[in-house]
């Protein structure tokens, strides 16, 4: 869990801690001394463990204060979360189904099939609804079992029953989730709205919030906000999650609407570049909320610099769409590159490199869900 | 103290803590960042150069693997590859990878570092954390408290 960033002073102070314990101390001209381990000098522990998979540094965090400290340092996790990079998960019946972003090379060998948990088996359409910090939120089991998996580690539970949906209604309901976290009260929360009726006139909507700390749900009472504009968004995706809010691209409305997760509430419009066609939400690289936009042939992604500052859009990079079946902007990964879809293609484009990797999906439909997700160390 | 040698190469006499002398050619010394340094500020001239934080034993390792390296080219690359996981697997033992990651860190070898860092991260991956309590000679500094909240907070370490 994420701790409030400590003041560089302490941290200076606790790698002064941790230098003045380990000044070397010398001990191979007497054998029987190598008995006992010398520790490391700090910079040759954190050599180390940035080479260790996420499952250990989380382990590694229960063994002292000192290591847990350095494993939550903001720095080292920032240089930890750049070194790892996005799996695309495509849902498929079992488990998910998922490519590394920089193992394109490797072709149909690139894909991995992920099974579910078994405490997730023979639930029916089980389909992930959200991932951070290597947490996998999945909701399935006629959308009443909600759960959180983290696939490096195995972990995987069940959170408390959702609050009932009104079922008075004849005419069903359309669910949105979204997962994320709420750094004013350093909790992870799962957003679930449900808006009732058709799509025309006002339709009816209730919304909920998860809190992993308290493990419950709570109603959301005074929405202000119109949920049913929500079926406007692309319902195979997840909302990006950047700067303590859900962000839902809504590109018939030209808007973003945004999910406050420490105030509980939606704010809306976050202004979308002006002049530009804006399609989506495209993900947040350096913290910053990313959108796609086009021109006809060339697709853009543009970063909001100050968060809800319409003036601070800026284009972080554009690349050329190949002209032939139309395409689906995806995400784009932390290290700015674009993942898009064509027809049965999952294409990548490395606007620095300008290269175009494709993969044809040995699975999916247009319906399944699709996530991004890494092996992120939480702070 | 500077030598030259037939071929015309520079030597250099790098000088242990315990007191155990090596000389070698100074294209080999300077792969260490930390002796490149000094040999351009002239340390070098004024005798040997003394490395208070290196033991013979270790230094000699240290030594093996900078005459390797910088005699070899991008062609050998593979080659390199097997030599470097024969080295690592003689150091063996976890304590004798500890000594040759702090005589790395201290030279500043970028590729010994590696190396190493690699090695050991790879040797306590699947550990528990107690075993890397032994293992880096760490205190469990944690109140009951403490540790309940991390257990808490950090639940999905452990599946």
């Amino acid at each position: 869990m994420k701790t409030h960033k400590k003041p560089s002073s302490d941290l200076a102070a606790d790698k002064d801690k941790i230098l003045r314990k380990i000044q070397p101390t010398h001990h191979m001209k007497n054998p029987t001394a190598a008995v006992i381990p010398a520790s490391l000098p700090y910079d040759a522990i954190v050599s180390v463990l940035s080479r260790l998979p996420l499952k250990s540094l989380l382990r590694f965090r229960h063994a002292s204060n000192e290591l847990a400290s350095i494993i939550r340092d903001p720095w080292f996790v920032n240089q930890y979360n750049m070194s790892k990079p996005e799996k695309i998960c495509f849902q498929t019946l079992g488990g998910l189904l998922w490519v590394s972003t920089n193992q394109f090379s490797l072709g149909r060998d690139a894909f991995e099939l992920v099974e579910f948990p078994l405490t997730l088996r023979g639930l029916v359409c089980v389909c992930p609804v959200g991932s951070l910090d290597g947490l996998i939120c999945l909701v399935g089991g006629s959308l009443r079992n909600v759960f959180l998996w983290m696939p490096s580690t195995g972990y995987c539970t069940e959170l408390p029953e959702p609050i009932p949906l009104r079922d008075d209604r004849s005419d069903g309901y359309r669910l949105y989730h979204g997962f994320g976290y709420d750094p004013l009260h350093e909790d992870y929360k799962i957003v679930r709205i449900a808006v009732y009726g058709s799509t025309k006139g006002n339709p009816d909507s209730t919304v909920q919030v998860f809190s992993w700390r308290k493990n419950s749900w709570k109603a959301i009472e005074d929405v202000h906000y119109p949920c049913h504009q929500l079926t406007n968004s692309r319902n195979n995706l997840a909302p990006v999650f950047c700067s303590g809010a859900l962000h839902w691209g809504l590109q018939a409305l030209n808007k973003i609407v945004a999910f406050n997760l420490s105030e509980e509430r939606f704010f809306e419009p976050v202004p979308v570049p002006s002049g530009k066609a804006f399609l989506d939400v495209a993900g947040a690289v350096g913290g910053c909320l990313c959108v796609f936009c086009t021109d006809g042939a060339v697709l853009e992604v543009c970063v909001m610099k100050e968060y809800r500052a319409e003036a601070s859009w800026r284009t972080l990079s554009r690349v050329t769409i190949p002209v032939g079946r139309p395409f689906k902007p995806l995400f784009v990964t932390k290290s700015g590159k674009f993942m898009v879809t064509q027809g049965k293609e999952l294409v990548k484009f490395d606007p620095d490199e300008k290269t175009i990797e494709k993969l044809s999906i040995p699975y999916s439909s247009a319906h399944d869900k699709q996530i991004i997700h890494d092996d992120a160390l939480n702070c | 103290m500077s030598i030259t040698t037939e071929n015309n190469e520079k030597m250099i006499t790098l000088m242990s803590s315990d007191g155990e002398e090596f000389v070698v050619e100074e294209a080999v010394a300077a792969q260490s960042q930390t002796i490149k340094h000094l040999i351009e500020d002239g340390c070098s001239t004024e005798g040997s150069i003394p490395l208070p934080n290196v033991t013979g034993r270790v230094l000699s390792e240290v030594i093996q693997y900078c005459k390797k390296h910088s005699s070899s080219d991008d062609k050998e690359e593979k080659e390199l590859e097997a030599w470097d996981a024969e080295f690592v697997k003689a150091a063996d033992d976890h304590v004798a990878l500890t000594d040759l990651m702090m005589a790395a860190n201290f030279l500043d070898i970028k590729g010994l570092l590696d190396l190493v860092a690699q090695t050991l991260a790879n040797m306590i991956t699947g550990k528990s954390p107690e075993e890397v309590r032994r293992m880096w000679n760490i205190k469990n500094d944690f109140t009951p408290e403490e540790a309940e909240k991390v257990r808490k907070e950090n639940q999905w370490a452990f599946e």
